[in-house]
């Protein structure tokens, strides 16, 4: 196995709001390799966009705080990173997509501008211009020319078709015509059909689905060894929608960044992500490669979803969803989670919280990417309706 | 699509022509304001003239108001703007005050820009925290400190303790170069006088730090409240993903957009500034037009000059009436969703 | 629209947000009690008549003369005192009038922006002239109305009325038209409640909360727009039966060599500043409440609601403090910034 990209380790994310403290995410370890997407997929409110707004530090601190665990990016745990060194650590090394491409993209610049600025930084830090992230014990060198075994430089590939890497760094972006060029090549990796007109526009006269391309674009350019994509296509029409998800699946297979891929739409992740978490009052709890999950689900809260999933709904009848409410995170129930709506739930639920253990009992207990579950009764889960 | 530079020759010319109506708006305020009081209207004015005044005073003021207004309003544009008591016109010297006075401002403007925006991003940075509380302190404590006093402490305490003068454009008072533009440091500068530069600067700074310490509450103020709006939005988050400095997020990303409605509230503060240099001119001695309209209004118990304050109330409406249309021409050219229409 | 809150009970919510606030509306509350002491009862605080002399002059501040004498051994801790009711009341009295002229012709041509042809004819017109005298700096019209009306005090109030006015026109008109259009009133007019009780009862009430704030700042500002026409000596004039903040400094100044004497400018200067950031200090922290940018803010930092960023936490996790947030937001619910 390669060496992780990210690596979560018993991540705790509170809030801190008047005199309440709401566990946003709970004790959440995740692992992912270069070339993998790993699917989020949970509730609105599960603690999925906190997870994805973590790792790279972008939550407002305070009020929320990294209770307790590690994000440990290519050797280097983010928990202890100042704030100072963070920007070092963001586009080049993370980089993100967001849900709602009305607001995330600057009012006041034009699309090339956003796109230029990008490529900018990741172009000092390359030639060795602007300080990179130094830290931890495996420092991010982005002096160094791509080099097509690693991450970034496959990522490169794409980017720069040909040419010794040496030459192609200290070259390429010399002249205004190059750098114009290169912004180009970005609009059409994603698909933009007329990128000299749309280079000139300011994100209004864009429609929702060119500026999550757009978006995109922006995201790739800094040749981020870890994308996290933040429900992109969420807050879409549904027909954009298709086209955007499609664009992402194209470029997962061109672009082999790791990648995160946050959503509440389980079509979504089945289509792209190769592993999934299912997470549920911030907690994971269940994870393994998707059509595992999908298919054979063990733990009673992703059968549940799984019932109530749209897709799901063919024949006549009601609507299947899942009875009781979502708790409250200042007071989460004690024990397993999602114990007070659950069919299976016993006296043993309340107790301890059930850990995250491998489905097949043969496994080894310390692999992350095998099929697991929090739950006790995972073996009667496929007795449920 | 998209907006190109001839549109918005049109939008400008369109917004110079909603001016005409509000400026006549403001000469027949002007005249049915000051024309109130008819009877017994000059000796209230002049209360201490010789008779010949009051006479031809009474000649000028006893018509029937429409007269008065039609013979008011064809002087007014040729020129003629009438004299003071002592015979000096009006035109010639408000002409002659102008400059310095657009200088002063400006120069107030500018500190406003530089100190009350950053100021504001401070705030809205670290909102709730003290640095917010300092900074609201300091912005209230201009918008309550009255002109005066803030002159006052500048121009005897605050002064002499910084060494800088606090009287008058120049140390000397006929600088050894020509004045063709009346504002005394462009004037050492064309004049490649560079000690003398220093020297206009130097006394320039008092008055001009007076005048914006006291307004700069409003700019300060609608900075931090659209740095509040702004700073939430996804793509504040989208330029610290992209890995740029704090320092870059807040000054090039999110005020860059909350500039778009600090600049509307910035031709607002037009009024306080020309309202402040009334006092600030007599105390520092700047040679422009609020000395003038102090003088001409009676202040310090000085013999009222009543063609000079309508002329000062007007050149001062004209002055707030432009400086809005700036504000409204920078406002459609910072914020790129506004049609040049 | 149901309160879940008492006013009072929000009002203290406001005040405790923000140390500043508070700070503010103690200073108020202390101004005005003392303003009243000094009309009702004036020989409990004010040692000394306005022009008694009192034997040294020049002297400086002492116990018995906190802010010294002048020159002709007048008190000045006396005649600051004695000057706060005016000043105060002038300060009051201005702004109310200008609140309830600006306010009413504000609401009806908010109100009447479509009504009728005499309606709306009406509105355009008290616009148009509110535009135009929103073209002068107030001071400098107040102070060419005065000289035309003739130096008194009372001269000086009505000038500065007569500029004063058409701000709250521009805010009373600007509250109005946001909420005219807002949801339940369109209801209440599609339900059949007449035009007058939709003007009375939802409109009247959004407008009051911005109206209040505004007027609290306004206080202040008015203040000091007197106090620099006497200042200018287009009013009362100091020494003299009634002492006016304004006037006493520019008496001090003219009369005595100040970096000499330099309590003599401080203390009605200090005066002045003193009643003006009390009053701005409160009206400012309360209207970071009314303005929808900084109320998300106070939101995050006084009331119990989850920050923006957690705008994925469950609703249920919000508890109880969802009705908080709607009494809060009530506050705040016309959009100020149409009108400010």
């Amino acid at each position: 196995m390669t060496e992780p990209v990210l690596s979560v380790e018993n991540l705790t994310v509170t809030y801190t709001v008047g005199a309440g403290t709401f566990f946003a995410v709970s004790d959440v370890s995740l692992e992912i390799e270069p070339g993998r997407v790993v699917g989020i997929v949970g509730e609105t409110g599960c603690g999925k966009s906190t997870l994805a707004k973590a790792i790279p530090r972008l939550l407002p601190e305070p009020p929320a705080t990294i209770g307790s665990g590690s994000i440990v990016f290519r050797g280097t745990d983010l928990v202890g990173v100042s704030r100072r060194q963070l920007p070092m650590v963001r586009g080049t090394g993370i980089g993100m997509i967001f849900q709602e491409p009305l607001n995330s993209l600057n009012p006041a610049f034009r699309v090339f501008d956003q796109i230029a600025e990008s490529i900018r930084i990741r172009h000092y830090r390359e030639m060795g211009w602007l300080k990179s992230f130094q830290g931890g014990d495996q420092p991010f060198d982005y002096s160094k020319p791509p080099d097509t075994t690693t991450v970034a430089g496959s990522l490169a590939k794409v980017i720069v078709p040909s040419g010794a890497a040496e030459e192609a760094v200290h070259d390429r972006l010399a002249t205004r015509s190059q750098f114009r060029e290169e912004v180009l090549s970005y609009l059409r990796l994603v698909r933009i059909n007329d990128p000299e007109t749309i280079l000139n526009l300011y994100p209004h006269e864009l429609s929702g689905g060119m500026r999550q391309r757009i978006m995109i674009a922006m995201a790739l350019s800094e040749k981020p060894a870890l994308l996290i994509a933040d429900e992109p296509t969420s807050a879409l029409d549904v027909t954009i929608q298709a086209q955007v998800l499609t664009l992402m699946k194209e470029l997962i297979d061109e672009v082999h960044a790791a990648i995160l891929f946050i959503s509440h739409d389980l079509g979504v992740i089945a289509e792209t992500a190769d592993e999934v978490g299912v997470m549920y009052a911030g907690r994971i709890v269940e994870y393994g490669p998707v059509a595992e999950v999908f298919r054979d689900p063990r733990h009673p809260y992703t059968k549940m979803l799984l019932r109530a999933a749209p897709a799901h709904y063919k024949e006549d009848g009601p609507l299947s969803t899942i009875p009781g409410s979502v708790p409250n995170l200042s007071r989460p129930p004690p024990g397993c989670r999602f114990h007070p709506r659950c069919a299976l739930a016993r006296a043993v639920c309340r107790g301890e919280t059930p850990p995250l253990a491998p489905v097949d009992a043969n496994a080894p207990a310390d692999s992350r990417h095998i099929h697991r579950s929090a739950c006790y009764f995972m073996g009667e889960v496929a007795s449920l309706p | 699509m998209g907006r190109n530079p001839g549109d918005l020759v049109l939008f400008i010319g369109k917004r110079l022509l909603q001016l005409i109506p509000v400026l006549l708006g403001v000469i027949v305020l002007t005249f049915v304001c000051t024309h109130l009081k008819l009877v017994g209207l000059c000796n209230a004015v002049y209360p201490h003239a010789s008779p010949e005044v009051i006479n031809a005073c009474n000649a000028k003021y006893g018509a029937p108001l429409l007269t008065q207004f039609v013979q008011y309003i064809t002087t007014l544009f040729q020129g003629n703007w009438g004299a003071s008591p002592l015979g000096t016109p009006v035109y010639p010297a408000i002409a002659a005050d102008l400059p310095a006075t657009i200088e002063l401002v400006l120069a107030a403007l500018f500190l406003m820009i530089v100190i009350g925006i950053p100021l504001g991003v401070i705030a809205a940075q670290y909102s709730g925290r003290w640095a917010d509380h300092l900074v609201r302190i300091f912005y209230l404590s201009g918008w309550a400190t009255p002109t005066y006093l803030g002159a006052v402490i500048a121009a005897v305490f605050i002064g002499p303790a910084l060494g800088l003068p606090s009287g008058g454009e120049y140390s000397t008072v006929v600088p050894p170069f020509p004045q063709y533009t009346h504002m005394s440091v462009v004037d050492a500068i064309i004049a490649l006088n560079f000690p003398y530069t220093i020297d206009a600067l130097e006394h320039l700074i008092l008055p001009a730090s007076v005048l914006a310490f006291i307004n700069m509450g409003i700019a300060t103020r609608m900075t931090r409240a659209s740095m509040l709006e702004v700073l939430p939005l996804d793509y504040v988050r989208s330029a610290r993903m992209k890995g740029l400095g704090e320092f870059w997020v807040m000054y090039k990303h999110a005020l860059r957009n909350a500039l778009i409605t600090t600049t509307t509230v910035l031709g607002v503060t037009a009024g306080g500034l020309l309202a402040g240099t009334v006092v600030v001119e007599e105390v520092f001695d700047w040679p422009g037009i609020g000395q003038y309209a102090y003088d001409a209004v009676g202040g310090g118990g000085s013999t009222a000059n009543f063609d000079g304050a309508i002329a000062v109330v007007i050149i001062f409406a004209i002055g707030v009436v432009v400086a809005n249309l700036i504000a409204d021409i920078m406002y459609g050219v910072l914020d790129p969703r506004v049609e040049w229409r | 629209m149901r309160r879940t809150d008492h006013p009072v009970l929000v009002f203290w919510r406001v005040l405790r947000a923000n140390p500043l606030t508070l700070f503010g509306f103690v200073l108020v509350t202390l101004i005005c009690v003392v303003a009243l002491i000094v009309v009702v009862a004036p020989h409990v605080l004010v040692p000394y008549g306005p022009t008694q002399e009192t034997g040294p002059i020049y002297s400086p501040p002492s116990w018995a003369h906190p802010f010294g004498t002048d020159g002709l051994s007048f008190d000045v801790y006396s005649n600051v005192m004695l000057a706060l009711p005016l000043d105060l009341g002038l300060g009051i009295s201005v702004a109310g009038v200008s609140l309830l002229i600006g306010g009413a012709l504000g609401l009806l041509a908010g109100f009447y922006d479509t009504a009728g042809k005499l309606g709306s004819a009406l509105s355009v017109s008290v616009m148009r002239v509110t535009d135009i005298f929103l073209s002068f700096p107030s001071l400098i019209l107040a102070l060419a109305i005065t000289r035309v009306l003739g130096i008194s005090i009372v001269n000086v109030a009505i000038a500065i009325m007569i500029t004063w006015w058409p701000y709250y026109v521009r805010l009373v008109r600007g509250e109005v038209l946001s909420v005219k259009h807002l949801p339940y009133v369109t209801a209440a007019r599609a339900a059949g409640v007449t035009e007058n009780r939709i003007l009375l009862r939802h409109v009247l009430r959004n407008v009051t909360e911005p109206l209040i704030v505004y007027f609290t700042l306004d206080i202040g500002t008015v203040l000091v727009t007197y106090s620099t026409i006497a200042y200018i000596g287009v009013a009362s004039k100091y020494p003299g039966p009634v002492p006016e903040w304004g006037s006493m400094m520019a008496y001090y100044q003219s009369s005595a060599p100040i970096s000499s004497y330099p309590w003599l400018v401080l203390a009605p200067g200090a005066a002045v500043f003193v009643t003006v950031i009390a009053f701005s200090l409160l009206g400012d922290g309360l209207r970071d409440i009314l303005d929808p940018r900084t109320r998300r803010a106070f939101v995050r930092s006084a009331a119990h609601e989850p920050p923006a960023e957690s705008a994925s936490l469950p609703v249920a996790a919000v508890g109880s403090s969802g009705a908080d947030a709607g009494g809060d937001g009530r506050v705040g619910t016309p959009d100020p910034g149409g009108g400010a």
